[in-house]
């Protein structure tokens, strides 16, 4: 994060990097119905965080992707299938 | 490309690529749930759910110098025979396994009340008879499918329901001895020291991110609702049975760095806490260590070398106090209930019948009797077996009775030439592991073998 080469996200770019998160490694696809919570959530923490004195742009987004990884998914049950 | 340290090769072995061990400690989830959320079916989860209840962890001691653990304790005080060390902590002592009375060397009774409840006796054979035959009596002489080594079958079983982070056993207390180094289908296993764990997994309280952490858990409560409320019944079953609130995540943390910092040395006290530290972070299911209990005493006039392992003379967590440390440590974390403790050696050492050991000189390998310790939640207190003359004065271990534990000169449903086999099939039931389930994991003619249904309560 923020590496000066290879990293995956920049802090410049929070709202990406958190869409990323979602999709990526919470696994939650953009037409998931929980896709745009899980965005408001980690959007929140990455806010909040960076409102707590002394904390950085990279260590807000560090924290945001510390709770990302850490947050449980399931697959979807796919609807059964009726025969015509 | 960026040089691979020892420190990541370690972290790996532990805690999986891209230390997923990590993430499941912090959530509490399994493994495989961790590493592959969408792809976890219902069975698997169901699985996890049940194991919470019914299965064990294993912690064991094997010793491959064959020590005296076997030679003083209850069941051993039966036959009048059977040499004793002299010294005071040796004389015969009654005292209770739960509600049965017993008489043994005064140092077993020291195990406090809570343990000795819990705690059996079983004696056996190994058939072993010089220390180079250890990796063949931890698979029992091979009896067991795929030559696998007995830890490595509980390991096999218990791993997928408790979702560790790896299906091998891991041994802390080796001490750079090969012939104690675990083998699991067929790799023989990297051993991990204490003190290299802790070094491993302390680290700083001061970065900012750690710093965050309160901020993040109120995050994963908000994360975890949102996963629960797309779930199906059973998958939130799930995350309500396994998912730890963040709180839970802090305290269990906290502890565990406490239990960590705590590691001073690589003795029998650092192995006690690693092997709780590894459990309690579900890492493995199956953790081997090493305690002392009077080593290869071929030469020890008086038998003081079994009396300063067996009181822990030297104050390196050996003998009866090191089990005691062992259990002191599971029951820091809370494991108590979750964790069952056993012991299993290359061979047993002479009871009786031979100048050396009638005179006090010390005690020769013995192939004929070795003791195994259970001591869990699924352990009926007791003895399992017993000792009996086998040949002009010399006492091995006798047949058993399978329902009752009873030590029979002949005709036990468990001839002593299968009470190894039984011993281990024991040890897998006293896991949670159903006695059917185990069946495979023995070659064709040892299927046939009982556990000792006396030794276990809450058999499946």
């Amino acid at each position: 994060m923020d590496a000066t080469t290879g990293g995956v996200y920049q802090s410049s770019d929070a709202a990406g990097a958190i869409e990323d998160m979602v999709t990526k490694i919470m696994g939650y696809a953009p037409s998931d119905p929980s896709h745009a919570s899980a965005v408001q959530i980690l959007t929140d923490h990455d806010t909040a965080a960076l409102a707590v004195q002394g904390t950085t742009a990279t260590s807000a987004l560090r924290s945001t992707f510390s709770a990302a990884c850490q947050a449980p998914h399931f697959r979807r049950s796919r609807p059964v299938r009726t025969e015509r | 490309m960026k040089p691979v340290t020892r420190r990541q090769t370690l972290l790996t072995a532990l805690f999986g690529t891209g230390y997923v061990g990590l993430r499941a400690l912090a959530t509490g989830l399994p493994a495989w749930f961790v590493s592959k959320p969408t792809a976890a079916s219902a069975d698997e989860l169901a699985c996890a759910i049940d194991a919470k209840e019914n299965l064990q962890y294993l912690v064991v001691s094997t010793s491959s110098a064959g020590d005296s653990i076997s030679c003083n304790c209850p069941g051993t005080y039966d036959a009048s025979a059977v040499i004793h060390p002299a010294q005071a902590e040796f004389a015969a002592t009654s005292f209770s396994l739960g509600d049965k009375a017993v008489s043994a060397a005064q140092v077993w009774s020291t195990l406090t009340p809570a343990v000795l409840a819990r705690t059996n006796f079983f004696h056996h054979v190994t058939g072993g008879t010089v220390h180079g035959d250890h990796p063949k009596v931890m698979r029992l002489l091979g009896k067991l499918a795929g030559n696998e080594m007995w830890p490595s079958i509980y390991a096999k079983h218990l791993a997928p329901c408790f979702g560790t982070v790896q299906a091998e056993p891991l041994a802390v207390g080796t001490g750079g001895n090969a012939l104690e180094l675990l083998s699991y289908t067929g790799r023989t296993l990297p051993a991990v020291e204490p003190m290299q764990l802790k070094q491993l997994l302390t680290g700083s309280t001061k970065d900012p991110v750690v710093k965050l952490r309160s901020l993040r858990d109120s995050t994963l409560d908000q994360l975890n609702q949102l996963a629960k409320a797309s779930g199906t019944p059973e998958q939130q079953r799930f995350l309500d049975a396994l998912a730890l609130s963040q709180n839970q995540v802090r305290q269990l943390a906290e502890t565990l760095a406490t239990t960590l910092d705590s590691i001073t040395d690589n003795n029998v006290g650092g192995q006690a806490l690693a092997a709780a530290a590894l459990i309690a972070a579900n890492v493995t299911p199956v953790v081997t260590l090493h305690i002392p209990f009077g080593k290869d005493n071929h030469d020890d006039a008086d038998l003081y070398d079994e009396w300063f392992d067996h009181t822990d003379h030297g104050s390196v967590g050996a003998g009866v106090p090191g089990i005691q440390l062992v259990m002191d440590a599971l029951a820091s974390l809370g494991l108590s209930d979750k964790v069952t403790f056993a012991t299993m050696n290359v061979f047993g050492r002479d009871l009786s019948g031979t100048t050396k050991v009638s005179s006090r000189a010390g005690r020769d390998h013995f192939g004929n009797h070795s003791v195994m310790m259970l001591i869990g939640k699924n352990v009926n207190p007791g003895v399992t077996g017993g000792v009996t003359d086998i040949s002009s004065g010399v006492y091995g271990a006798s047949d058993i009775d399978s329902q009752s534990g009873g030590s029979l000169a002949s005709g036990g449903d468990i001839p002593r030439a299968d009470t190894h086999v039984a011993a281990a099939k024991t040890l897998g039931v006293a896991l949670g592991i159903p006695a059917d389930a185990l069946n495979a994991d023995f070659t064709a003619d040892n299927q046939a073998v009982k556990y000792a249904a006396s030794a276990v309560v809450n058999a499946t």
